[in-house]
Parts: structure tokens; C-alpha cells; sequence
């Protein structure tokens, strides 16, 4: 199925500065596979030497939190993905 | 009840003004307390708001002095404040803009060990912090306290804002599992102003019970396409920090 990924500003660098990228794939983490296959350099962006999601980012589906970790979470036919780093600026 | 001068009538003329604010929202300011950690960039606008405004006691905690490389977002401190403590370059300027607010400063560094007796007697906690560490201490002080916190992170052109009502709300912890790099964070002035400003409006809202507050909502800016998102927030069942308070919805 076919999912809308918004590509947060700190990593458009790595997507030519594409903002919105569909990607095909039925959990969280199908489709950030499938992102980083069309974007490689993303990898190391999005995770760490463990495979693991790197734990300063943060999943949104459709605008919602999914207070999970886990990047097996099923997603539907038109949904949205957010992926936001936590920032610390003040 | 705190009452207002002649000289705080006219002074807050235009936002007693406002509908639903009225003489007894101005007081409401007058009698608050509000707690700000960090007098940064954040913390200039957020401080300077609310002075403005007439909160009635603000203390305001930062351990470091300022630098020359502040002052493109810093705009509590000037040119000739570079290498004086900031809280006490801020205290000056907070008072001048307005003598009838209690200012209290606190150049000290937020630990684990002191959160608790830093916060102590205030009713409202404002996070402005530069790193995330200290803004789980906030988060973790806040809700053993019972007291609101009012977020709010930047980096470049990208700000987030969010209110925590400890027993009602999610908190910090329900949004950030992880801890991030620390280090030198780009930033514009502007960012800052906004997202304080997001903040101070938030904490005016509180105390007069105007509107509605940025609660389970996370605000995300980002001035670059211009444009503000809310991301809904979850009560983390499993947050290390809230998950023993009442749950979502059941709280008084």
C-alpha cells in the first residue's frame, strides 16, 4: 500500500530537498526500508549501527503519536508518515 | 486577593480589555508565580511576555554569563551585558520594563539534586531550556509537584511548543524516549521569539482560563514553509515518569 512520508527539514538534504515522498509498505518499518532504498544516505540518518530507529526520532502516523517504539506498527491505505527529530534548542 | 494601583489599571488597560479578562485576570496574573529555566532565547521572550504582562513573581535560573554570540536571539542581554551573568542582565532589563513585578534570579545549574527545592513554591514551571537532560528534570519536578509546564524546544527555523498538566495530560516523556546529541544548535533569532511567545500565551491562558491550551498537542513550527502542524500526543501507559498518575480523562 502506498504511504506519504514527510521528510522532516534536518534530512531533506539527504532526499535532493523533497519534502513528501510515497513509499510503499504495510508497518513503520517496511517503509522506512523502502524510504532509505530510494534515499540511501538516509540510513545512517534514521538508524543506528544496531538497526534500531535512532532514538532521537519520533514516528507520527496520521499526526498521532504511537507511544511505541517499535516500527512494527501496521499501517493503512493512505496513511501519513511524520518523522520528527527531537530538538533541544532554547 | 491581590489588588491593582492606579498606575496597574492604566498599565494593563488594553488586555483587561479583552473579554473575559477583566480586572479579576489581571489579578490572577498578580498573584502568580512562574518559574522560568533559562534565559536564553526562549527565555528572553517568554520573560520579557510576562513581565509585560504583569505576572506578579518571576524567577528566572540560568548558570551561564553572557556571550557575544548570544545576542542575535538573546534579546534580554545588549552588547554591553557580554560576560555578565545573564539571570542578572535579565533581572535589570525585566524590571525596567516593568518595577511592578517581583524579579528573582538563580545562577545556578538545574541538577537532580536541586529541581526540587528550585521549584518549590512556584505555580507554573516554564521550560527554556538548551538541552533535554534538564527538561526531564523539569518534567519529573513538575509532575511530582503537581504543577503545569509549559514547553518549548528550537533549532534553525523549527520550534515546538506543547503544555503539560501533570494527572490530566501527557507529559514530556509520553513524546521524547530517546536523548539526543549535545552540542551547538544553529538558530535565527526569530525562532525563539515565536516559540516563547507560543509559550507566554499559553501561561496567560492558564491563569486567566482563556481558550484552550496546547494540551496533548505538540505544535510544530517550522518558519521556513511557514507553517505551524499539531501532532496529537498519547498518554504513554508505560512513561517512566507519569504513567502512575491518573488516567487520560479520569483526573479531576
Amino acid at each position: 500500500m502506498s504511504i506519504k512520508v514527510n521528510i522532516p527539514q534536518f534530512l531533506q538534504g539527504y532526499t535532493d530537498n523533497v519534502k513528501t515522498v510515497s513509499v510503499k509498505g504495510n508497518t513503520i518499518g517496511e517503509c522506512l526500508e523502502a524510504l532509505v532504498r530510494q534515499s540511501p544516505r538516509l540510513k545512517k540518518e534514521l538508524f543506528g549501527r544496531d538497526g534500531n530507529l535512532r532514538s532521537y526520532l519520533t514516528i507520527w502516523v496520521n499526526k498521532e503519536g504511537t507511544n511505541s517504539t517499535e516500527l512494527t506498527v501496521s499501517l493503512k491505505e493512505g496513511d501519513e508518515l511524520d518523522i520528527l527529530p527531537v530538538i533541544i534548542g532554547g | 486577593m491581590a489588588t491593582l494601583t492606579p498606575d496597574e489599571r492604566e498599565r494593563y488597560d488594553r488586555q483587561i480589555m479583552i473579554k473575559g479578562w477583566g480586572e479579576a485576570g489581571q489579578r490572577k496574573l498578580k498573584r502568580t508565580s512562574v518559574f522560568i529555566a533559562g534565559a536564553g532565547g526562549i527565555g528572553s521572550a517568554v520573560s520579557l511576555y510576562l513581565a509585560a504582562a504583569g505576572v506578579g513573581r518571576i524567577r528566572i535560573v540560568d548558570h551561564d554569563k553572557v556571550e557575544l554570540n548570544n545576542l542575535n536571539r538573546q534579546v534580554l542581554h545588549c552588547d554591553e551585558d557580554v560576560g555578565q551573568p545573564k539571570v542578572s542582565s535579565a533581572a535589570t532589563k525585566l524590571r525596567k520594563l516593568n518595577p511592578n513585578v517581583k524579579i528573582e534570579t538563580d545562577e545556578i545549574t538545574i541538577t537532580e539534586t536541586n529541581i526540587s527545592r528550585l521549584v518549590a513554591g512556584f505555580g507554573l514551571i516554564i521550560d527554556a531550556l538548551d538541552n533535554l537532560p534538564a527538561r526531564y528534570l523539569l518534567n519529573k519536578a513538575a509532575i511530582e509537584k503537581s504543577v503545569p509546564l509549559f514547553h518549548g524546544a528550537i533549532n534553525g527555523f523549527e520550534g515546538r511548543a506543547m503544555t503539560i498538566i501533570p494527572g490530566k495530560t501527557a507529559c514530556l516523556a509520553c513524546v521524547y524516549r530517546g536523548a539526543i546529541p549535545e552540542g551547538k544548535f544553529p538558530v535565527v533569532g526569530v525562532t525563539p521569539a515565536v516559540i516563547g511567545c507560543i509559550q507566554a500565551t499559553e501561561v496567560i491562558k492558564y491563569i486567566t482560563g482563556l481558550g484552550e491550551l496546547l494540551i496533548n498537542t505538540l505544535l510544530v513550527y517550522d518558519g521556513l514553509s511557514m507553517k505551524f502542524s499539531e501532532f496529537k500526543v498519547r498518554k504513554d501507559p508505560k512513561c517512566r515518569y507519569c504513567a502512575h498518575l491518573a488516567p487520560e480523562g479520569k483526573a479531576d
